[in-house]
């Protein structure tokens, strides 16, 4: 008899790094034989998933993606079914307190439920020693680190893909990037308040954002921070776009830069530094763990200090060389076909056990 | 052919060759028969090696000893007794006694070996007593015999003191530990240069006030999670002082002298980190130097009492491989100078890390136990290492050796033991014997099995150093930078909502809300009364009135509105089925299910591409040599002909994938609204605007937007260059997408007419545009309509003269 493994997930949507990792862990395990169902709240017009409604828990192994609070997760409580926890962390609800009460609300729930969850946690997997940190604390035992799940695409593309000589930038140009959802966690606007520090010096210099606006409050106020420093002209807002709009960004910016003050892992500077792509990030969180000595880190991010890091990074060519070369030898890391293998190890023993030994 | 001589002390007459090697012994001590054989191998092996020495067996026991300290030869002299020199060494002198000569090497920079094999036997110990010195730098040390340097007052007075803290208070107590901490600092005589107490959000109660004239500056880290390295190196950064001290806030200093002591050492310019004995408050040891073994860091002497630590030096100043970072002394220029603290190792091994670091850069390492302070280390936080910190110190420094740990002692092997047991201290075997050990400077990290250490890894931090440095450097000397700085945090201060809503206070209770309102107010029938009544009266109609104005406009503009989205949405749905068309015939054509999860819509959008090459080869023929604007700038091939051209133009483009096209390009094309993006540009600032692209596709209300808009922005003599496809001639499914959307070159002759242009059709060759339509402005001739009509909505206006 084959074992089951349903993938629990609130929601799957289009560029997220959690649905990602899901869709991507369900063809792993579909891979090594194993019958696999993604189990979501709501369709949303996809025929591949089953909704939470139409459910019937009947199978071997639970594998719950938690990094916000969900019914998912509620019914998991109320059902006290065992489950092994995939935790991405949950962004503190103070971020959004002000901006966005209902989301902070959400968040609060999630670390109600993550305590809640503790005890019918057979195993947790996480994406970084911080989150494994957290997770300790609670006091779950058995955890295990296996970055998130992630894939780049480079075949959507047609460009030759970056190589360490680069031609130098224009002394008062640049481009820098930056790829999040715009939420007040990821601090968007330390970036364009730095933007406007730099711009002094170079006018001409872009600052990209890609990524879906979490709320239009916090939004709309960085579009109004961007017309009160008088750099709104060379800050886009590009809103979510497609994979291979994504890539093109990737290859067309000059530095990669994030003040994010929560990530539970950071996938876009992993993509970035795949891309080839000089990372220069706030230490905060698992930030430091994920750049891990191959992208320039900060203690510090006022507008000053960090225009300052991306003038060095775009002045220095020999920098951004020795950055491109390091990032795309760390991004092998987390290269699906290591992680890939980091998650299976992580759950093999669970998969490889009778049905009856794991519920 | 170097030969060994034994010299007795004191005698004379003794000639050697350029090449000897000189051994002082007294004539009660037994030689190893092996021992010439072994000290002359040595010296070969060594050829840079000015002297060495072994270890010794008195009475019965094995003195196992450290490798070469100068610290240690200094402050207990003959320590390393009885030495064999190479008779060439500059300082060497045969008439000098052996302790003087051991002193010059501690002075000079010379290699010394240590033998860990026992050598000789003596009856007593090989030192003879300290020998009356006139070394004003040092006073008497804790037992007869040795020594310590006396207190740098100017040290003390020019150190910058760093304390992270989150101003916690010991259980069951009620003054947070910083401020036990600075009041014993306050007895520091003289003062430090200053002290940085780096706080973050976390910090709880008050922050500390000023504490009997210590000069106490408060730094805040910014916000994000307590990392003890990242809170030093932000002090770091805000330090002035020539020396800086990093401190625990858990730690009592006694005395007023102590940091003048370590300060002492830094007067030796190979000295880079100071560190000093810490005592629980039972008075044993908590920290008194670090050993290192099996690349497990280890407190060794832990819960012994300091004087029971002597015979292994533990109460002298020695070098050490490693102090605590909860009491460490260093020069700011070489803290910078090797990139602060790591902050690869956050919490733990952060200064077992720098200490390494600083050893990498050319600097010893010392501990001070004459300073001595109270360490209430289980009181700030658990003490746990986490498995990755543990990985992640082993990957730097797997290789490392810790030199002053002698060989014979026994090998915990188990990181258990850190911190727990120093029991390891005595030596284990007594005759056993190993290879050569030098305290050498190691220039470069041993093998390193992570990439993070390679040298350029260095390079990492240091430069990431440098950035906070020169941003600091800047703010000091450019007010305006600084003023900017302060400028942009305000304006982002006032953006930010006012914090923390709570969400029981979004729903304003329904008792508060005012129900009714009296319209008949209580002022009696007098003829005043009647008055204010028929005014009040008068007012609440006029207001009535009014806001009933208002309300019908309101839902006019709503109307409006709302058909405008209606529009929208039509379109919308003509694409989402157009999509599902396409993806259909995608899966059939490759027999598989498309997941539209990784579908974006802009791939299947119809929209309207830039024109070919002859079509704006003839729009740069009409563009005027001032600014352009193009709308919409489409991937920026106008934008591109008309600057490589001589022109200077930029492009305005609501998709965002053509955006990205253009700019990998290095063309000028910005992501906005065209509407919005003219509105926000001042009256005549260009000279020709294109319109193409996009344009093609607007519903009427908007073209007509865009020609006020444009009529705003245009100069005296102005242009606009229409190039767009006519709608006629659109393919089935542009115009099965597009339906009802774009307007014909004929039309565009007549509303550009109608706002006041002088208006051409040229005609050009090409598949979708078929003709130009060239807008000259006569500035002279007013616009025939707008100011006619009362209303001040330019589509409607438009609309008037159209009918």
């Amino acid at each position: 008899m084959t074992v089951t493994v349903d993938l629990l997930i609130s929601e799957l949507a289009f560029g997220d790094a959690v649905s990602n990792h899901t869709l991507l862990l369900r063809e792993i395990l579909r891979g090594k034989g194993i019958r696999t169902n993604v189990i979501v709240e709501n369709a949303q017009n996809r025929s591949d998933v089953i909704v939470l409604d139409d459910w019937s828990a009947d199978c071997d192994v639970v594998i719950l993606q938690h990094h916000i609070g969900s019914d998912l997760s509620d019914y998991i409580i109320q059902h006290q079914i065992p489950i092994v926890l995939n935790y991405h962390n949950i962004t503190p609800a103070s971020f959004f307190s002000s901006w966005q009460p209902d989301v902070a609300a959400h968040l609060r729930l999630g670390y109600q439920q993550l305590s809640e969850l503790t005890p019918l946690t057979l195993r947790a997997i996480t994406d970084s020693h911080f989150n494994a940190r957290e997770l300790t604390e609670l006091g779950i035992e058995d955890v295990a680190v296996s970055p998130v799940l992630w894939t780049l695409d480079d075949s959507l593309l047609d460009e030759v893909p970056r190589e360490a000589e680069q031609s130098a930038i224009a002394e008062d140009g640049g481009t820098i990037l930056f790829v999040g959802r715009i939420a007040p966690n990821k601090c968007h606007h330390d970036l364009i308040m730095a933007f406007g520090v730099l711009s002094r010096t170079r006018p001409k210099s872009r600052l990209v954002l890609i990524g879906d606006p979490s709320s239009d409050h916090y939004s709309n106020s960085l579009k109004y921070l961007a017309r009160r420093l008088g750099v709104y002209d060379r800050v886009f807002f590009a809103g979510k776009v497609s994979t291979q709009d994504l890539l093109r960004c990737y290859q067309m910016a000059d530095v990669f830069v994030s003040a994010s003050e929560h990530e539970g892992f950071g996938v876009p500077i992993v993509e970035a530094m795949a891309s080839g792509l000089p990372v220069i990030a706030y230490n905060a969180a698992a930030v430091a763990e994920t750049v891990d000595g191959v992208g320039i880190v900060l203690d510090d991010k006022r507008p000053v200090t960090l225009a300052q890091a991306i003038d060095r990074v775009l002045r220095d060519d020999r920098i951004r060389q020795d950055l491109c070369a390091r990032g795309k030898e760390a991004a092998k890391r987390y290269d699906i076909s290591v992680t890939g293998r980091q998650m299976w190890d992580a759950l093999r023993d669970l998969l490889d056990a009778s049905p009856s030994e794991v519920r | 052919m170097t030969a060994l001589k034994v010299i007795s002390p004191g005698a004379h007459g003794i000639a050697l060759a350029e090449d000897d090697i000189a051994v002082f012994l007294a004539d009660d001590v037994q030689l190893d028969p092996r021992a010439c054989e072994i000290i002359l191998s040595a010296f070969n092996q060594y050829p840079e090696a000015e002297a060495l020495y072994w270890d010794v067996m008195v009475d019965g026991h094995r003195w196992a000893r450290p490798a070469w300290s100068p610290t240690r030869v200094l402050s207990e002299p003959g320590v390393t007794l009885p030495l064999a020199f190479r008779s060439s060494w500059t300082g060497f002198d045969i008439s000098a006694a052996p302790q003087e000569l051991e002193g010059r090497l501690a002075s000079s920079n010379a290699l010394v070996l240590h033998i860990p094999t026992v050598l000789t036997r003596h009856s007593r110990t090989p030192a003879e007593g300290v020998p009356d010195s006139d070394d004003l730098r040092y006073e008497p040390g804790p037992r007869p015999g040795t020594r310590r340097l006396r207190p740098s007052a100017r040290g003390q007075s020019s150190t910058s003191i760093i304390i992270p803290s989150a101003g916690r208070a010991r259980p069951g107590e009620d003054t947070s530990m910083l401020s036990r901490c600075l009041e014993t600092l306050a007895q520091l005589e003289p003062r430090p240069k200053e002290v940085i107490v780096v706080v973050g959000d976390e910090f709880e109660g008050e922050p500390p006030q000023r504490v009997d004239k210590l000069p106490i500056r408060i730094k805040h880290r910014g916000t994000g999670s307590f990392h003890f390295s990242s809170a030093i190196n932000c002090g770091l950064s805000a330090s002035r002082g020539e020396f800086v001290l990093l401190l625990n806030d858990d730690i009592e200093a006694e005395g007023s002298d102590w940091l003048g002591r370590m300060a002492a050492h830094l007067d030796d310019p190979t000295v880079g980190a100071v560190g000093a004995a810490l005592l629980y408050s039972d008075r044993t040891v908590q920290h008194a130097g670090v050993v290192i073994e099996g690349a497990h860091p280890y407190h060794p002497f832990w819960n012994y009492s300091l004087a029971d630590t002597a015979p292994f030096g533990g109460d002298v100043a020695r070098d050490v491989i490693a102090v605590t970072g909860a009491c460490l002394l260093a020069r700011r220029s070489d803290l910078l100078a090797v990139g602060g603290m790591s902050p690869e190792f956050p919490v733990s091994f952060g200064d077992v890390d720098l200490c390494l670091r600083l050893r990498q850069f050319g600097r010893r390492v010392v501990v001070e136990p004459a300073a001595l302070l109270l360490h209430h280390e289980s009181a700030s936080r658990e003490r746990v290492i986490e498995p990755w910190e543990w990985d992640r110190f082993h990957g730097r420094w797997g290789g490392i050796e810790d030199p002053w740990y002698h060989p014979a002692y026994w090998r915990p092997n188990n990181p258990d033991y850190m911190n727990h047991n120093a029991d390891h201290l005595a030596p284990v075997d007594a005759e056993g014997s190993w290879p050569i050990r030098t305290a050498e400077l190691r220039p470069n990290p041993p093998s390193v099995p992570s990439k993070m250490n390679s040298p350029s890894g260095g390079d990492l931090t240091r430069i990431q150093q440098e950035i906070q440095v020169e941003a600091e450097i800047r703010r000091r000397h450019d007010s305006e930078i600084v003023r900017l700085e302060s400028e942009l945090i305000t304006i982002w201060d006032e953006i930010v909502p006012s914090k923390a809503v709570n969400s029981d206070d979004i729903i304003p209770h329904a008792e508060s809300v005012p129900l009714s309102f009296d319209a008949n107010p209580p002022l009696g029938n007098q003829p005043i009364g009647r008055y204010i009544k028929r005014v009040i009266r008068k007012t609440v109609r006029w207001t009535l009135h009014h806001l009933v104005a208002q309300m019908n406009h309101l839902s006019r503009t709503l109307d409006r509105r709302l058909n405008e989205i209606e529009a929208h949405a039509h379109h919308q749905n003509k694409l989402l089925e157009y999509q599902n068309t396409r993806i259909a015939h995608l899966e059939q054509s490759l027999q598989m299910p498309i997941d539209n999860h990784y579908l974006v819509t802009s791939d299947f959008l119809a929209l309207p591409s830039d024109p070919s090459s002859d079509v704006i080869f003839r729009i740069v023929e009409y563009v005027q040599p001032g600014p352009c604007l193009v709308l919409s700038g489409g991937c920026g091939n106008i934008v591109k002909s008309i600057c490589d051209n001589g022109g200077a133009a930029y492009g305005v483009e609501p998709d965002k994938g053509s955006v990205i096209i253009a700019m990998q390009n290095d063309i000028d094309i910005r992501l906005d609204d065209m509407i919005s993006h003219m509105a926000s540009i001042h009256d005549k600032e260009f000279d020709t605007i294109v319109l193409a692209n996009a344009i093609e596709i607007l519903p009427f209300g908007c073209i007509v937007d865009l020609i006020v808009e444009a009529r705003r922005l245009l100069n005296g003599n102005g242009r606009i260059v229409v190039a767009v496809a006519d709608p006629a001639i659109r393919n089935p499914i542009e115009s099965e997408l597009h339906n009802g959307l774009g307007i014909s070159p004929a039309t565009w002759q007549y509303l550009l007419q109608q706002a006041g242009f002088d208006v051409r059709r040229e005609e050009v060759s090409d598949s979708r545009i078929t003709q130009l339509v060239i807008a000259d402005f006569l500035s002279d001739k007013e616009p025939t309509t707008p100011t006619s009509t009362s209303s001040t909505d330019p589509s409607e206006r438009f609309q008037t003269n159209l009918q």
